[in-house]
């Protein structure tokens, strides 16, 4: 597997739409990511990332609902594919194997720092 | 704070957001960005949250978001170049004549643009290495007197100079370079003769950037007999050895033993943009040998008013010259980085350059650059006819405009490309015959490839930018459906036409100019100069002991086989005389007084010797000859006694007797004259009057002359010898000379040598011109020979039934070249009287210049109408080999 298939962003970004599931829009997992992450992020780095994320075939989209506080825009809500999530349990995978691999004694220091 | 729905987003983001966000992305981020507008109105102001919408509007500018640019932009725009090349690599080589010519031109073009740019920042660039470059300046005298006389030295002869010196502030330092003859040098058992030995002030190290290897800078010439070395001068002196603290032998002026100097000091040679090269310098064996002819440099302070210190000297001059009404001196300064392209002194250290040269090459090379890229642009723009089916194809499949013109304008970079990258490998073989032809070596360093880059992207641009616009103008229907019509380009004011007529100006111009140039060269070089320089040898700058046993030498030089005769001189024939005094003539009225004349001595045999033509009198008398010089060995006083006393008789040219008033030679003989310099001679009579020659090069007018016979002043032995066996006479001749006088190498040269150096910066010039002329024409060439071809691949078919019909030649050249032969006539009558304004100003510079006729610019036009015409045939023929009926088949 080649390792440039996902950024390190899209991953949060694919990984939080699967978490929304039929909420995901643009300024929900927005929203989501400042949360968890605890820092500000811009429209644009989300809809960069959905856009490139939809070009590789990770998520499809579709139009949802329109709001008033859209201004009467519709929103887009996107759906992660099979292919997405084959290639994020891959991921999961590869880095837990990783981190059992890490010595004992390192995982015992990094908890008492 | 809760914000009321109402609130909007700022307006202007939104139009922004609408401009380059793609379309089918708007709706959605549109209502994004409001949806997140509101949000941040729970937290923050209004005036906040709308500065914050518009910095997430700017942040939305990211490639996967913006119209025209696919997420993989960067790999689409390089797979379309990858095409663009594939089909311009592709259509380069199928139209290969076209190709080549284009290709050709511009290599042409670019190299001898380059070339001529490195000359021209060459001659700008003297003096540049000095780092003080800018504060010195060169102090140079003029004498003048009121019969109309006037000279002006680069170097001072007065000694108050120095006091004059003293009393300007913004000096920071004064330094004189004394000694400029050549001197004899001893190292070791061997002799040389040194030229650019100078000896200079201690403090030259503060004012000229000498980088010194060993030794040091401070201290190198602080002591008197000390002497620093140039690198080459110190590997030619002791090898591989260290110079420093070694011992070299040196004779001074007016010295009869060499002295002893220590090597001080070793500095890298020179670079070649400088023009005062040094070999070696020494210091000053005392205080007051500060004195007499030296060449003077003042270090001024950076602030310094240059014009208040020139306003200065002319005011200190009445308190430190001696006055006499009928002669004024004045001093000049001149910044040293003007002295090579902008003086002309007497008696300049090196042949100087001028800027009349930088001039013209530079237009010359500019000519070259335009017309290179108008025949690139002309030869881009009349392929039309092939790129129009080109254009319309790509049309039909989706091109728009701006692609087609960004692809036209790959094409003729590239073409520029390859052409610089092979002008780069020209330039690369022939940089040694350049250097050998003009002095310059090319450096290929950082600053040489910028330049290259420059004219690759100049000339890409310029010579694309043109044609790429027409033709990505054509319409797909022209091109596909029936024939092009090209526009008639025999009628009519294009771009086509004007350039071509602009061609035939240039080429009309340099061909006729060319001639001019060379005509005068020849005419120079050639004519008479008013005796047979022929086979003398001039032993030149003899030292004092040599002068003393001049008389043994010629006896016993005579009795060599091969020997004709030996005669002497005090200035060899072919270099300047300005030794010159006031004069006084029996004859004269009151109101010439003060004329002043040059001095010549000679040997009582020199008139016969030179074959010069003795118009009345009879020349030296024997006589005079039995007067005593005084031995070497004698006191200064001595010298002085005998040079005032001695009986003298006076030999002049014909100018002088004019200048004295009178018409006919006879008129002046035997009456009383006398030279009065700084010795003031005695009065003798006129024994003889010679018709004018040449004793400079041909640019100087002859100036009145006055010859005497001086024993002690007799620098330069004149020997002259048989043709054959020469190798033979001139090692006896050699043989003599080591046996009379060991200590000191014999310098000699043939005269008409000397004299052929006096052109040789012209010889050089000339030939460097020519070959640039020859470029500027062959491009023309190019151009025409492009431009014919596509005027006859157009008109094949025409061409085809004429000659089935049975044109002649004669015919079929005028009917195709009908256009051409009217432009090179216009082109005749513009060039005619730019051309012979110009040519003739730079002939009035000569003292003697041929006359321009037009027979050389009706040589440029015919020369012209040839080329057109042999143009026109040669391609009739290779395009009428085909048999016409397919010609006229294809439809």
């Amino acid at each position: 597997m080649k390792k440039t298939k996902l950024g390190e962003f899209e991953e949060l970004v694919l990984l939080t739409v699967v978490v929304l599931q039929t909420e995901a829009y643009g300024v929900e997992i927005k929203r989501e990511l400042e949360e968890r992450l605890n820092e500000n992020l811009s429209v644009g780095s989300i809809q960069s990332a959905l856009k490139r994320m939809e070009e590789k075939g990770f998520l499809t989209s579709k139009f949802g609902e329109a709001t008033k506080k859209r201004g009467g825009k519709r929103k887009r809500i996107y759906t992660a594919t099979n292919y997405a999530q084959q290639v994020l349990s891959e991921l999961k995978e590869l880095r837990k194997g990783l981190w059992e691999a890490v010595p004992q004694a390192i995982v015992n220091l990094k908890s008492l720092s | 704070m809760k914000g009321k729905i109402t609130t909007a987003p700022p307006k202007w983001p939104l139009k922004l957001l609408k401009f380059f966000i793609k379309e089918n992305y708007l709706e959605e981020i549109e209502g994004d960005m409001e949806e997140t507008f509101q949000d941040t109105l729970n937290t923050h102001t209004k005036k906040q949250a709308k500065f914050k919408y518009a910095i997430e509007v700017l942040k939305l500018i990211k490639p996967a978001l913006v119209k025209n640019l696919e997420g993989t932009y960067k790999l689409n725009n390089f797979g379309m170049f990858k095409n663009s090349l594939k089909t311009i690599i592709r259509s380069s080589i199928k139209y290969k004549f076209y190709t080549t010519i284009n290709i050709l031109g511009l290599v042409i073009g670019i190299s001898g643009s380059l070339i001529i740019w490195e000359y021209i920042k060459h001659e700008l660039s003297y003096e540049n290495f000095h780092v003080h470059a800018d504060d010195i300046h060169r102090l140079t005298s003029e004498y003048g007197n009121n019969t109309g006389f006037n000279v002006h030295w680069a170097r001072t002869p007065h000694n108050w100079v120095n006091d004059l010196v003293a009393e300007l502030p913004e000096v920071k330092a004064h330094i004189r370079f004394q000694n400029h003859a050549p001197r004899i040098v001893k190292v070791e058992k061997k002799s040389f003769k040194e030229k650019y030995a100078f000896s200079v002030d201690s403090t030259v190290f503060d004012v000229y950037s000498l980088q010194f290897i060993h030794g040091n800078p401070k201290s190198a010439l602080a002591e008197p007999f000390s002497v620093v070395l140039t690198e080459s001068i110190a590997l030619k002196y002791f090898g591989d050895k260290t110079s420093l603290g070694k011992t070299i032998q040196i004779l001074n002026d007016g010295e009869s033993i060499l002295e002893d100097y220590q090597v001080t000091g070793v500095i890298e040679d020179l670079p070649t943009n400088t023009h005062l090269p040094i070999n070696m310098l020494t210091s000053f064996r005392n205080s007051s040998e500060r004195q007499g002819w030296a060449y003077n440099y003042l270090l001024f302070e950076k602030e310094a008013n240059i014009e208040s210190v020139k306003q200065k000297i002319d005011s200190l001059i009445t308190k430190h010259a001696p006055v006499n009404e009928n002669e004024y001196n004045k001093l000049h300064l001149q910044s040293i980085k003007d002295i090579h392209l902008h003086s002309n002194l007497a008696r300049e250290i090196t042949p100087n350059g001028d800027i009349f040269y930088v001039q013209i090459f530079g237009v010359v090379g500019f000519f070259i650059f335009l017309m290179a890229i108008i025949n690139f642009t002309n030869m881009t723009s009349t392929r039309s006819l092939e790129k129009s089916k080109e254009v319309g194809v790509r049309k039909v499949l989706g091109s728009n405009r701006v692609s087609l013109f960004k692809y036209f304008l790959t094409e003729s970079m590239f073409h520029s490309g390859i052409s610089s990258m092979l002008a780069l490998g020209v330039i690369f073989i022939l940089a040694p015959n350049f250097q050998d032809i003009s002095g310059i070596s090319i450096e290929f360093d950082l600053y040489f490839f910028n330049i290259l880059i420059f004219f690759m992207i100049l000339t890409g641009l310029i010579g694309g930018i043109y044609p790429a616009t027409i033709v990505s103008g054509l319409k797909p229907i022209h091109a596909l459906g029936g024939s092009v019509k090209i526009k008639n380009d025999n009628a009519g004011i294009s771009f086509k036409q004007v350039s071509v007529g602009i061609q035939f100006i240039i080429c009309i111009a340099i061909l006729s100019s060319a001639m001019i140039t060379w005509k005068q060269f020849d005419f120079i070089q050639s004519k008479s100069l008013g005796y047979d320089p022929e086979q003398i040898l001039a032993i030149t700058n003899s030292p004092l002991g040599a002068q003393a046993g001049y008389e043994n030498f010629k006896h016993e030089v005579k009795k060599i086989p091969g020997i004709i005769e030996v005669s002497a001189s005090m200035q060899a024939p072919s270099t300047e005389i300005r030794d010159s005094a006031p004069i006084y003539y029996e004859g004269i009225k009151e109101s010439e007084k003060n004329i002043v004349m040059d001095i010549q001595v000679v040997d009582t045999n020199f008139v016969d010797f030179m074959k010069m033509n003795l118009l009345a009198g009879s020349g030296f008398s024997e006589n005079l000859r039995s007067q005593e010089r005084p031995p070497e060995s004698a006191s200064l006083e001595k010298f002085h006694q005998h040079l005032r006393n001695s009986r003298r008789e006076y030999i002049i040219n014909e100018t002088a007797m004019k200048q004295i008033g009178a018409t006919s030679p006879t008129d002046v003989i035997g009456y009383q004259f006398a030279w009065m310099g700084s010795f003031a001679l005695q009065k003798g009579p006129i024994v003889g009057v010679v018709k004018d020659f040449h004793q400079e090069a041909l640019h100087n007018t002859i100036d009145p002359l006055v010859m005497i016979y001086e024993p002690v002043w007799l620098r330069t032995f004149l020997v002259k010898t048989e043709a054959r066996n020469l190798q033979k006479t001139l090692s006896s001749l050699e043989d003599v000379w080591s046996e009379m006088f060991p200590d000191y190498p014999m310098e000699s040269h043939f005269l008409d040598d000397m004299f052929h150096q006096l052109y040789q910066s012209e010889q050089r010039q000339k030939e460097i011109l020519l070959i640039f002329s020859s470029l500027a024409i062959l491009i023309a060439l190019l151009g025409l020979l492009g431009l014919i071809s596509f005027l006859i691949q157009n008109r094949i078919k025409e061409l085809a039934i004429r000659k089935i019909l049975g044109a002649s030649p004669l015919s079929i050249i005028l009917i195709f070249g009908r256009g051409f032969f009217i432009k090179a006539c216009m082109a005749f009558f513009l060039a005619f009287p730019s051309t012979y304004y110009f040519m003739e100003s730079w002939l009035n510079g000569f003292a003697y210049r041929i006359s321009i006729s037009g027979v050389e610019f009706f040589m440029a036009f015919l020369t012209l109408l040839l080329a057109i015409s042999i143009t026109i045939i040669l391609r009739v023929n290779i395009s009428s080999s085909r048999n016409p009926a397919e010609i006229l088949r294809y439809e």
